[in-house]
């Protein structure tokens, strides 16, 4: 089986799982129609669907989508980092507030995708300290955008 | 109607207006000149910008990036010989050619006239179908909407050659994160487990924002193409300086060229999800085929710029038409301008031109007036822009994502929406990298609780399941949908036929 059919048999796996939520939704004998009739059918089309996917990697023994040369760890490198920081970032923001957190945010993005040198890190605080206070500066003073304060702020 | 387009556009003019719409239409040209930010990303950096503004304000703001960066394009593109943005890949073939050849200024000039003449040109059938088509959808009940929504989701399923399967599943994914949350008809919570977070559905944008934004931002990282392309600016030819009467002349002279290559990018603007990308290709290639000396195509000959460049302002007037007549996007930037409209208290529909008049004729002037803004603006700045080019793509994107998270979060002010950005970014990559596109799924986003209500209501108010075939346009619309299907079945088994030869297929992808 090849990556598409692991993925077909994701989904089926997920299919069944919302199915099964589905199971609990309470009906209205007031409306003919229930709330879970659409989502059903979606999901009755997604799984018969990721069937389709299923037996065509089988058919294809795998070759189409496993085929070539694959790339190294290396190449998803930019895409670690960007959400490991994001995810980082995202459980930061509440902690510590919108300023602190996007400056090392930012910092932390600008160093860690271009060359990985300690003589680019005071270049990347600068920039991060830039982006957090204009855009502070921007959304909260001048557009009302309220930003996420630190949680120790109240 | 002629009065409340006097009146939009006389509102258009106050100060405030004017300069916003201005920003945003400098944003769209930087944006669209950078290589690897495409439109939709600026659309996406500027949006937070427009939640403290007026609806109309808002829009107009985001319709000037929405043109700025349709002509930001070709400036990287004749310059550096880099697209800046996927609606100006075939203006490199001549543009490119012709600066190396010791023309720039006439390359790019070429580009930024045919541009305003290709948007001004393809402005008129947007004023006059964008009312027209909403009024004759005001005839649609429930029926017709349903069987509208399925035929785009069918016709974006068709343009995936070579992933039929992978298309469908996507858009049915995009249907279903639609259903997560409260029902539309009845409000009832469903496949929350138990969640507090996903009593709601989740928020629209955010995920709109999340899918592109990452799956964009990290390609371009991956592509390493940033040092390329400041090598290429460091050696772009400065000096832009032309007869802009003898670009008015050679462009004029070319009146089939400029009309034909217009009305193919009105078309596919129309088309849902097919965008610029595929405009200007296609324009090019019709410009070619009309030629009576294609042979000089691909050399640095104005025919082709223009026959790009108008096709792709064009294409702008055509999405537009499809979203404010029916609520559809024509391509991912007025998918994100949906959601403006939403965050902005709008309801995108047929009832949009009625109800809220003065915001969609506003639309309509601001689609003009920011054409001509576009001109002054590259006229005053090109040289800027060929600096900003030079930063590098790791600078730029820590303080788009940031951008980004400021989007999402502004939405509610809550941190659930940041986690749904985050997560519908890494589904996006995720798709991305496992070929799955990703058009049908932000249809299915942006359309699956309209499809679900017109469905619910349909069958509620008469459970004959026939009506959907029997009422006339209901029943054309899904003939043409089976037809797009079929068509779609066929272009997978001729895909499969050249796979089996060892052929590469010939993948058209959706302009998402």
């Amino acid at each position: 089986m090849g990556r598409d059919g692991a993925i077909a048999v994701g989904l089926l796996a997920l299919c069944a799982l919302l199915w099964a939520q589905l199971g609990k939704v309470p009906s209205n004998p007031l409306v003919p129609i229930s709330p879970t009739f659409y989502p059903k059918l979606l999901l009755g089309v997604t799984a018969f669907l990721a069937l389709a996917l299923l037996v065509a990697d089988l058919r294809a023994g795998g070759r189409r989508a496993t085929g070539g040369a694959q790339p190294g760890w290396e190449a998803y490198r930019p895409a670690g980092v960007c959400f490991g920081l994001s995810v980082l970032y995202a459980f930061l923001l509440p902690g510590i507030g919108y300023l602190a957190a996007t400056t090392l945010y930012v910092a932390g993005l600008a160093w860690g995708l271009g060359p990985p040198i300690p003589r680019r890190i005071p270049g990347a605080l600068l920039l991060g300290l830039a982006t957090s206070g204009v855009t502070y500066l921007i959304f909260q003073g001048y557009l009302h955008v309220f930003l996420p304060r630190a949680g120790w702020l109240g | 109607m002629l009065e409340t387009l006097v009146a939009a556009t006389a509102a258009l003019f106050e100060p405030k207006v004017l300069l916003s719409m201005s920003g945003g239409i400098l944003a769209g040209l930087i944006g669209g000149a950078l290589p690897g930010i495409t439109i939709t990303m600026t659309i996406i950096l500027v949006l937070p910008f427009t939640f403290g503004m007026e609806p109309l304000q808002g829009l107009a703001t985001l319709v000037g990036v929405y043109v700025g960066g349709e002509s930001g394009g070709l400036v990287s593109a004749c310059l550096l010989g880099i697209p800046g943005t996927p609606s100006a890949i075939a203006t490199t073939f001549d543009g490119y050619p012709m600066a190396r050849k010791g023309e720039p200024g006439r390359a790019v000039w070429t580009g930024i006239w045919s541009s305003l003449f290709g948007g001004l040109l393809a402005g008129v059938p947007l004023i006059v179908e964008a009312t027209q088509l909403a009024r004759l959808a005001l005839y649609f009940g429930p029926w017709e909407f349903f069987s509208l929504f399925i035929l785009t989701l069918s016709v974006v399923a068709a343009l995936t050659e070579g992933q039929l399967v992978k298309g469908l599943i996507s858009g049915a994914a995009g249907l279903l994160v639609t259903t997560i949350g409260a029902d539309p008809i009845l409000n009832v919570p469903r496949m929350t487990f138990g969640l507090a977070a996903l009593q709601k559905s989740p928020e629209f944008l955010a995920v709109l924002i999340g899918l592109f934004s990452f799956s964009q931002l990290i390609q371009e990282l991956e592509r390493r193409r940033a040092t390329a392309t400041e090598a290429a600016a460091a050696a772009a030819p400065s000096n832009l300086s032309v007869s802009h009467v003898a670009v008015w002349k050679d462009i004029l002279s070319q009146p089939f060229n400029l009309v034909w290559s217009t009305l193919v990018g009105l078309w596919i603007g129309v088309l849902p999800a097919v965008g610029g990308s595929a405009a200007n290709i296609l324009a090019y290639d019709q410009a070619k085929k009309f030629s009576k000396h294609p042979e000089k195509f691909g050399t640095g000959i104005s025919d082709g710029i223009i026959a790009t460049e108008s096709s792709n302002n064009a294409n702008v007037s055509g999405s537009l038409i499809t979203m404010m007549a029916f609520g559809i996007p024509g391509d991912a930037v007025t998918a994100v301008m949906l959601g403006a409209l939403i965050i902005h208290g709008i309801q995108p529909g047929p009832l949009f031109v009625t109800t809220h008049a003065k915001v969609a004729y506003g639309m309509l002037a601001a689609y003009f007036i920011a054409h001509f803004i576009t001109v002054a603006i590259e006229a005053a700045c090109l040289r800027i822009f060929m600096r900003v080019i030079r930063v590098p793509t790791h600078l730029l994107t820590p303080v788009v994502l940031v951008f980004c998270v400021v989007g999402a979060y502004g939405l509610n002010n809550v941190m659930d929406t940041v986690y749904t950005f985050l997560a519908f970014g890494f589904l996006g990559y995720a798709m991305v990298k496992t070929g799955f596109p990703l058009a049908p799924m932000v249809l299915g986003v942006v359309l699956g609780d309209q499809i679900e209500t017109n469905l619910i209501r349909a069958i509620m108010s008469d459970g004959n399941l026939w009506l959907f075939l029997t009422r006339p346009i209901s029943g054309v619309l899904l003939v043409l949908s089976v037809a797009s299907f079929g068509l779609a079945l066929y272009q997978q088994r001729r895909s499969d036929r050249r796979a089996a030869a060892g052929k590469a297929p010939e993948t058209e992808d959706p302009d998402f």
